[in-house]
């Protein structure tokens, strides 16, 4: 550990202060050795072999290859960026909406905003089992509603819909993770100068222009990072696609770590597969994560 | 709608030997030592969460007259059973006894992975499903016949043929507003059971041959047409029913219960048991039938899960596992456990059909249309298993309902927009792949 | 939300009118947000606290809670595994939340206040490992617990749950480090007190309200979390909660009354944290954001 080193000739003679730094720093990476670097590791050599928990014969990239050309993967692909892609605008839309909203201090904005947090804590199961419920064709208060308004002749439903098994399952990840954006934005909105405001105002700037040369610029940052990151983890998304819809109805909900899962714990597991597939995840994580180290420079905010 | 594990997507690779993954994961298993047991603790796995009591009971009993621990797990019915056992194989602690269907038993012993029963089957004078070499390796303790409900309010009479069925569901569909029929689809117990006994029902083969060349039959000659028919049958029965594309029981029970189907084709009498706790009163209009079938066919085979005991060979109590099984078809207790969950699990043997304990029950009694429907119908009741020739073990059938391959095949045509003709050949591909691994 | 009436409109409409507009506009978007957000938990609620026969009678659901039964928590804690899968998501909640926020302010503090070759590098591994899918780490954490027979073990959920709260919350400490002025350690130092001894008195207190949204964040991994419990514990009386709930509605005795009263259980610790704790976790937003 090169790092030690140098922090041992810089502090040297201070036995307290070596004390310290192992205590700091041996978790540390033991933590990330051990939970994360070793089992990614591991991951990305069993991609390399068949049947990796059993006969274990090298395959180079086979596993891979067999990945790649299944037709599954190509739409699974797609619906991971569909899901990602639309969750993440529509909880962006609807934060941004609401941050504006309680950034004006309007009476029970403070309930409002303990309202929003609350479904952001919620296990995904208990969102699942709400979001089955009201939607369930049987007994979903959703389809009383729109059959007694005549919206619809007979119920609906939607987790078994080719069209709307997507929707559903976007609309139930954007209650859950909506507020997201919302108290990112709401942070920022806090952080602008009032004074920009009043300036505008002075000058006799309308509301919407206000809002356009003040407002606009101030959040351009956070709502870059917001579809950058959400998109990611919206991507990633595993359990609550699983316990919506499992995948189904014939693959219209199967996005990427459906498939991992599927490939490695249902039927006879498939490892090497699933773990090729884990690796192409890793990759494209990888590039994204490239294009957000060099466009924002995150680690700027804590290099002192 | 909830929480399907079911929707087992059929891989090229998924078929390679259990056994050696078996081997491996047990080898791993010694190395880890999970657990402390000493050979005297007796692992059970049971999906049966619903009769835990009684089985409570019976192990209580056990553990007085032997010098053994019995611990049990509970998952909950129907398809988790299989995933936890792969689950508890892979982290190398096998659980001595399950609790499975008979098509299961079938697949492991296949595999190697199971220890005789004999005595709990032979001595006892229960049904031998598992027979191999002479040796039982199935210990049955219940049948579960299929079974349909209609609202007799609604139907003037059982309606009982194809024909019938169809005009009848569209005249409620188009008078009464609700849905004459249930249509489950994809990769579900509910929508396996239903595709298979309605190819059944027009006496499609599915397969030929004995068990050790088994032969899918279903796209040649005459199967050929009739399987087109009962698809095109169902087809046209969806313009009657909700959309049930991944529907497990529990939907369609849902449907039944909440007046948006008039008829509903399960398993036994599953659905009035949750019916009776949500919607007491709906439960008089509601009359058992057998599925729906052609004009002029005969009920002949008729799907009944045979569930019950399988002993392990890779556990560390085996003997121990085999002095429960064959303790538990002897106990006491056995008829309760049967009856813990009257109308859906039956008596494995025709002669306790007649027990008097069947007429004592206050459940049974209120629907004695029911008891006589399984009564009359006892010779044609038939596992999945028994599909080779005159009823040979099939393991082609075993791996196909595990993967619930007809169940998607109807999928395939209802939500995908398959012809019936192309899910003829889709389905034909796909067992066929089955047996390539 | 905003007044859409538009740039060059508003130079003719005065500023008072444009306020009420805009005012009327805002409770709107409130309102339909509240609306929203309370539908879902309200049928939650009414479903878990009323018998059965008054939610399905007469084939409509009904959500009016005319007669309130506890029965649906009576059956879940006398018929199902509810006691004892609560218990499991405890124990491992407490451990990983313990496990997390230490590794989290030891972590923390180190990075700040050490300078290091890598720092760079360290902050994008912290960064990149928060943006990781859980389900991908599942994976060969699943194989590596399998060889070792960990599989079943709380001690492997400990570890797969800090794995996921762990990167966050060590950012997030990272971040909240630099808040407090070195100075203040300084003037500790020159006042005799060791190293240790200004970590312990000096630093730790001024650091807390980000230690506790550590924790807040931890907990809520923890406790929400499906997908490694899943794959991880493979017994039912090893199950969490959330894994336990989600395979009750496969059996006939235990219907949506029962699944919507679990659901309750699951809900009160996010719900108390929501009403008590919610600055802590808002100032973890204003950090960086959470998952």
């Amino acid at each position: 550990m090169s790092a030690v080193g140098t922090l041992e000739s810089r502090l040297g003679e201070l036995d307290e202060k070596r004390l310290l730094l192992v205590a700091t720093f041996v978790p540390f990476t033991l933590f990330f050795v051990l939970v994360w670097g070793f089992p990614i590791g591991y991951a990305l050599g069993m991609s390399l072999f068949e049947d990796p928990t059993g006969t274990a014969a090298f395959a180079g990239l086979a596993n891979y290859a067999d990945v790649v050309t299944d037709d599954l993967f190509v739409t699974a692909l797609v619906n991971s960026v569909v899901y990602a892609l639309s969750s993440t605008l529509l909880s962006l839309v609807l934060g941004l909406g609401l941050a504006l909203v309680v950034n004006r201090e309007i009476r029970g904005g403070h309930a409002l905003r303990t309202m929003m947090i609350f479904p952001y804590l919620l296990p995904t199961l208990v969102v699942i089992f709400m979001w089955t419920f009201l939607l369930d064709p049987n007994v979903g208060a959703v389809n009383e509603f729109l059959l007694d308004n005549g919206v619809i002749d007979e119920p609906f439903a939607f987790f078994s819909s080719t069209t709307w098994a997507m929707p559903a399952v976007v609309v139930a990840s954007v209650w859950k993770y909506g507020s997201f954006a919302f108290f990112i934005l709401l942070a920022r909105l806090q952080a602008i100068d009032p004074n920009l405001y009043e300036r505008a105002r002075v000058e006799g700037a309308s509301t919407w222009q206000a809002f356009r040369d003040i407002t606009v610029p101030q959040l351009r940052g956070a709502i870059l990072i917001i579809i950058l990151v959400r998109g990611i983890w919206m991507f990633n998304k595993f359990d609550i696609i699983y316990l919506a819809t499992g995948g189904g109805p014939l693959d219209v909900t199967t996005t990427l770590p459906i498939m991992v899962y599927e490939m490695a714990f249902q039927g006879t597991p498939d490892f090497g597969g699933a773990t090729a597939l884990a690796g192409i995840m890793f990759l494209l994580l990888a590039v994204v994560a490239v294009v957000y180290f060099v466009a924002f420079k995150p680690e700027r905010e804590v290099a002192t | 709608m909830m929480y399907r594990m079911a929707y087992n997507r059929f891989t090229r690779r998924q078929f390679l030997g259990t056994a050696g993954a078996t081997t491996t994961l047990g080898v791993a298993g010694c190395l880890g030592g999970s657990g402390g047991d000493n050979g005297e603790t007796i692992r059970y796995l049971s999906d049966r969460g619903d009769s835990s009591d009684v089985v409570d009971d019976i192990i209580a009993e056990f553990e007085e007259e032997y010098d053994y621990t019995v611990e049990v797990t509970y998952t909950s019915r129907g398809t988790s059973t299989d995933e936890e056992l792969s689950q508890m194989l892979a982290a190398g602690d096998p659980p001595d006894l399950v609790f499975d269907t008979s098509a299961d038993a079938y697949r492991y012993q296949r595999d190697g992975d199971l220890a005789p029963v004999t005595e709990a089957v032979q001595d006892v004078g229960l049904p031998d499903p598992v027979n191999v070499d002479g040796d039982s390796y199935f210990a049955p303790t219940m049948v579960e016949p299929l079974m349909g409900w209609y609202r007799s309010d609604l139907y003037e009479e059982n309606p009982t043929t194809f024909e019938t069925w169809q005009s009848e569901a569209q005249r409620l569909s188009e008078e009464e507003d609700i849905d004459g029929f249930v249509v489950p689809t994809g990769g579900t117990n509910h929508a396996d059971t239903f595709t298979t006994q309605h190819l059944w029902q027009n006496d499609v083969e599915i397969y030929g041959g004995p068990s050790d060349d088994i032969e899918v039959t279903i796209d040649q000659g005459d199967n050929r047409e009739r399987a087109e028919e009962a698809y095109a049958w169902l087809q046209s029965m969806n313009e009657y029913a909700p959309n049930g594309s991944g529907w497990e029981w529990g939907d369609g029970t849902q449907a039944l219960q909440q007046e948006n189907a008039a008829a509903l084709m399960s398993v036994g009498g599953l659905p009035i048991l949750t019916i009776r706790e949500n919607r007491p009163d709906l439960v008089e209009n509601l009359a058992p039938t057998a599925y729906p079938i052609p004009d002029g066919n005969g009920q002949d085979e008729w799907w009944a899960y045979m569930e019950g005991h399988v002993v392990r060979n890779d556990g560390e109590a085996t003997e121990g596992a085999q002095e429960f099984a064959r303790f538990f078809s002897e106990s006491d207790r056995f008829f309760d456990f049967v009856l813990s969950a009257p109308l859906f699990q039956w008596p494995p043997t025709e002669e306790l059909m007649n027990d008097d304990r069947m007429s004592e029950n206050e459940i049974l009694a209120e629907h004695q249309d029911a008891v006589d429907l399984v009564r009359d119908n006892w010779d044609a009741f038939t596992t999945v298993l028994a599909t080779g020739d005159e009823g040979a073990p099939n393991i082609v059938a075993a791996d196909a309902y595990s993967n619930q391959l007809l169940g998607q095949s109807a999928e395939q045509m209802i939500v995908g927009g398959q012809s019936p003709a192309e899910t003829v050949d889709w389905i034909a591909e796909e067992l066929r792949g089955l047996q390539e691994e | 939300m905003i007044d859409l009436g538009g740039g060059a409109a508003g130079k003719y409409v005065s500023q008072h009118t444009q306020e009420r507009i805009r005012r009327t506009a805002v409770v709107l978007t409130a309102l339909l947000v509240a609306i929203f957000v309370s539908i879902p938990v309200y049928v939650m609620i009414a479903i878990a606290f009323q018998p059965s026969t008054t939610t399905f009678r007469g084939g409509t659901v009904s959500l009016l809670f005319d007669s309130f039964t506890l029965d649906n928590f009576v059956l879940l804690f006398t018929d199902t595994g509810t006691p004892r899968y609560l218990f499991n998501s405890l124990l491992v909640t407490a451990s990983s939340t313990l496990l997390a926020t230490a590794l989290s302010v030891a972590a923390g503090y180190g990075l700040t206040r050490f300078e290091f070759r890598g720092k760079t590098m360290a902050a994008r591994a912290v960064l990149f490992a928060y943006m990781f899918s859980p389900i991908v780490l599942a994976i060969p954490l699943y194989v590596i617990f399998f060889t070792l027979g960990l599989l079943d073990s709380y001690f492997a959920l400990t570890m797969a749950l800090t794995g996921i709260s762990a990167p966050f919350g060590i950012w997030l400490m990272w971040q909240y480090f630099q808040t407090v002025p070195e100075a203040l350690e300084e003037s500790a130092w020159i006042r005799g007190a060791g190293r240790v001894r200004t970590l312990w008195d000096v630093v730790l207190p001024v650091a807390r309200p980000g230690t506790i949204a550590t924790a807040i964040f931890a907990f809520s991994v923890a406790w929400n979390d499906f997908t490694m419990a899943r794959v991880v514990m493979s017994q039912d009386e090893m199950y969490t909660i959330t894994v336990g709930a989600s395979l009750f509605l496969d059996r006939a005795s235990i219907g949506w009354s029962e699944t919507m009263a679990a659901a309750v259980l699951m809900s009160l610790p996010p719900f108390a944290i929501a009403l008590f704790l919610q600055n802590y976790l808002l100032q973890g937003f204003n950090v960086g954001g959470l998952e």
